[in-house]
This record gives structure tokens, C-alpha cells and sequence, in this order.
């Protein structure tokens, strides 16, 4: 990389010293092979900055050199290698892994879990119905027996009073027989006691003629 | 530095390098062995956590630790619902709850866990996420998911969201698939090592009480950029299973 940037501004170094002697860009060129950093290095060096310019980035160097721990290597932020593979493998194992024992498993335990709740949910539901169907069947039977008392009711009540009316013709049936008893009575006795009127009549009467008539009359 | 033992050693503790790696060499590769140190105790806290929680599900009466992970787990749900939809979220929530859980612990592991006890030759341990070879790896993962997400549900005709809602709005669109992951690499990123460096200079300024209100706040970031990653990853998926 460095080599193939050095070449080219080296030779705009040399393009733009058109004075210069081309044996200098030639030993540029031949350093860029051997140790390409450096002639990069030297390479942008030759490129003419202005003079403040030079200072600044000299100094920019100096400090930022200066900065570094001098015995540590220069630190490498983005430094890839093959740790990132390892990292890509590393996590696919542990996916696959957590798949089996844990996304898996507990994600099946959730559902159950969901699907027993909602199966209690639509049971206690249909409850609500069986609690209707019952209290109807409550009220229906309340409303029988309520209907069944009343018939019992009606019937007793029927049948005091056939009752009632029985004793009632049965006594009216003997006082009409007692009273008819009595009037046969009293017909006899007033039949005998004119019976019995009639022989006194006539016994009274024949005693009126014996007196008022005279002795020996006869009618 | 000429101080007495123990400031030295909270000095010692309150060291920051920045940039520094320790390196491990696999087959001419290189790795930075302290994050992968970190994220191994990382899985391992979540491996437990797993195990000790999910051992002996109870459907009727949840017991100890099934409650938090059913917890997370139904919070993973709600947030896989609200960004990618009722009907497509369920096959997110592993991808999504893993993002969380592993960013999570890291961010919680590299602000609770005293890392610096543990010398290394160079560089430190610390959170994970403090690397950008994770973040960008997580970052990279969310992009692979929602295009995977959006080719697999529209097939080629989802390419057609380039050019919508108005031709000319192409180029901004192509940019938009790498502005997604870069801002989503670099937000943890850098959001973690901002806290890790505050802490740390604080903690080189003042070492007592001073720094612990900064510590707080940094429990409560590193929460919040969990949730924020798994947040924007599900949104993108959404995004691109969203009907046009």
C-alpha cells in the first residue's frame, strides 16, 4: 500500500522540482522498495507545504509521539484479525445453544401456560351458562311446587267441602225426616185426638138430646 | 510514580490501555486473546444461568430462577412482537435474545467484574464488547439475518425495496445497508469503551466515591445498549419482512 502511494508522489515531488536532478527521485524510488513506510513517509515529507504548515504537522508529530508510552507498541483500536470469525462462530453455537435450552423450552412452558389460562378462562365462561341453566331450572321447580301446593290447596279444599256438604245434606236429610216424623205424629195424634173428638161429639151430643129432649124420643 | 503500596495498586487497577492486544498466534492468524478469554466466561456465566434455571420447568408454579428466565425470555418476545410483527416474530426471538443476552452479560461482566485483577502480558481483559472485532461480528450477523429474513420471505422481489419509495432514492438505500451495521458496531463499541475509559480516568484522578456515580450510569448504559442493539437488529429484520 505504502509502496504504491510512494510512487507516485515521488514523482510529483520530482515532477514539481522540475530542477531538481532526476538521480534524487531515482534513490527515492529505490528506498520506496526497500522499506516502503519510510519512503512514504519521505514522500509526502518532499511534497511542498507551506512553511507554517510544515511547522504544525512537525509539531502535531512531536506531540502525538511524544503522547505515546514510549516502550508499548502503537495502540490498535481497529484492529481486526481473526478474532471476528471466532466471534461470528462463537455466538452462532451459542444461539443454536440457547434455542435448545432456553428460548425453546421456556418459550413451550409460556404457551402452556397461556393455553391453560384461556382453557380456565372459557371454563369459568361456560359456568356462567351452567349457573343460568340452573337457576332457571330452580325457578321452574319453585314455580311446580308453588303449582303443586296450590293444586293440593284447591283439592283440600274441594274436598272440605264436599265434606261439608255431605254432613250438611246429611243433617238436613234427618232433620227433614225428624220433621216429618213429627208432622206424621201430629197427624196421628190430631187424626185420633178427632177420633176422639167425634165419639165425645157424640157422646156430648147424645147427652144434650137426653137432656133436652124428653125420655123416650128417639130420633 | 513514587506512592504508598495500595494507592499504587489502585493505581495499578485503574490502568487503561487503549489498543492493546494480547495476541495469540493460530495457524499464522491472529487473535485477541483477551476477549476471547472474557466472552468464554461470558458463555459460561450464561451456560449456568441456563442450566440452573430452565434444569426443571414447572408449568403451574415457576420456582427461583425459571422466573428470571422466563422473564427474559417474555421480555425477548414483546420486543421480537413490536419490531418484526405478530406473525413472523416467534422465529427471531432465539437470534434476538441472544444478541441481547450476550451483549448484556458482557457489558455487565466488563463493569461488575474486577477483569484488571488478572494480569496479562499485554493489553487487559475487559468487556467483550469493548472490541470491535465482536461488535462488528454481532453487526455483521444482524445484516446476514435481515437479508436472509427479507430473501426468504419475497425471494428476488426483495430487492425491490431499493428503488422504493422513489427511484432516485437508490443510492441512498445501497448506503443505508452499510451505514446499518457500521452504526450498530460502533455505537457498542464505542459506547462501552467510553465507559470503561471514564471510569478509568476518574479512577486515576480520585480513586474513592468519586467514580462510583460513573459506574452506575455505566451498569445503566451498558443495559440500554443491549437493548438498543437487539432493538435495532429486530427492527431491521421487520423492516425488511415488512409488505410493500
Amino acid at each position: 500500500m505504502a509502496q504504491i502511494m510512494a510512487q507516485p508522489l515521488c514523482q510529483r515531488s520530482c515532477t514539481a522540482r522540475a530542477a531538481a536532478p532526476t538521480g534524487r527521485c531515482i534513490r527515492l524510488v529505490v528506498r520506496a522498495q526497500s522499506d516502503p513506510v519510510r519512503a512514504a513517509v519521505r514522500a509526502v515529507w518532499n511534497v511542498q507545504l507551506p512553511v507554517p504548515l510544515q511547522t504544525a504537522a512537525a509539531a502535531a508529530v512531536a506531540n502525538v509521539l511524544l503522547a505515546l508510552p514510549a516502550h508499548a507498541e502503537a495502540g490498535k483500536i481497529f484492529d481486526f484479525n481473526l478474532t471476528l470469525p471466532v466471534m461470528v462462530g462463537q455466538f452462532l453455537l451459542l444461539m443454536v445453544f440457547l434455542d435448545k435450552f432456553w428460548f425453546g423450552p421456556v418459550g413451550k412452558v409460556l404457551d402452556e401456560r397461556d393455553q391453560k389460562i384461556r382453557s380456565l378462562l372459557g371454563d369459568s365462561k361456560d359456568n356462567t351458562n351452567e349457573l343460568e341453566e340452573l337457576q332457571a331450572a330452580a325457578e321452574k321447580a319453585l314455580a311446580d311446587a308453588r303449582a303443586e301446593a296450590q293444586k293440593v290447596i284447591s283439592e283440600a279444599k274441594a274436598a272440605a267441602q264436599a265434606e261439608q256438604d255431605k254432613k250438611l245434606g246429611a243433617a238436613k236429610e234427618k232433620i227433614d225426616k225428624e220433621v216429618e216424623e213429627a208432622i206424621a205424629a201430629l197427624e196421628k195424634e190430631k187424626d185420633a185426638a178427632l177420633a176422639s173428638l167425634d165419639t165425645q161429639v157424640d157422646q156430648l151430643a147424645g147427652e144434650i138430646l137426653k137432656r133436652v129432649l124428653p125420655e123416650g124420643v128417639k130420633i | 510514580m513514587r506512592t504508598t503500596a495500595p494507592l499504587t495498586s489502585i493505581f495499578d487497577l485503574s490502568e487503561v490501555s487503549v489498543g492493546q492486544h494480547f495476541y495469540w498466534e493460530w495457524e499464522g492468524y491472529q487473535l485477541h486473546g483477551q476477549v476471547l478469554l472474557t466472552s468464554w466466561l461470558v458463555f459460561t456465566i450464561i451456560a449456568v444461568l441456563t442450566f440452573l434455571g430452565n434444569s426443571n420447568l414447572k408449568v403451574n408454579a415457576p420456582e427461583g430462577l425459571q422466573n428470571v428466565t422466563e422473564y427474559i425470555t417474555e421480555f425477548i418476545r414483546d420486543l421480537a412482537k413490536t419490531q418484526i410483527g405478530e406473525e413472523e416474530y416467534i422465529e427471531w426471538v432465539p437470534f434476538l435474545g441472544t444478541i441481547f443476552l450476550f451483549i448484556f452479560v458482557s457489558n455487565w461482566s466488563g463493569a461488575l467484574l474486577p477483569w484488571r485483577l488478572i494480569e496479562l502480558p499485554n493489553g487487559e481483559l475487559a468487556a467483550p464488547t469493548n472490541d470491535i472485532n465482536t461488535t462488528v461480528a454481532l453487526a455483521l450477523l444482524t445484516s446476514v439475518a435481515y437479508f436472509y429474513a427479507g430473501l426468504r420471505k419475497k425471494g428476488i422481489g426483495y430487492f425491490k425495496r431499493y428503488i422504493e419509495p422513489a427511484p432516485f432514492l437508490l443510492p441512498i438505500n445501497i448506503l443505508e445497508d452499510f451505514t446499518k451495521p457500521l452504526s450498530l458496531s460502533f455505537r457498542l463499541f464505542g459506547n462501552i469503551l467510553a465507559d470503561e475509559l471514564v471510569v478509568g480516568v476518574l479512577i486515576a484522578l480520585v480513586p474513592l466515591v468519586v467514580p462510583i456515580p460513573l459506574m452506575l450510569l455505566g451498569l445503566f448504559t451498558s443495559a440500554i445498549q443491549a437493548l438498543v442493539f437487539a432493538t435495532l437488529a429486530g427492527a431491521y429484520i421487520g423492516e425488511s419482512l415488512e409488505g410493500h
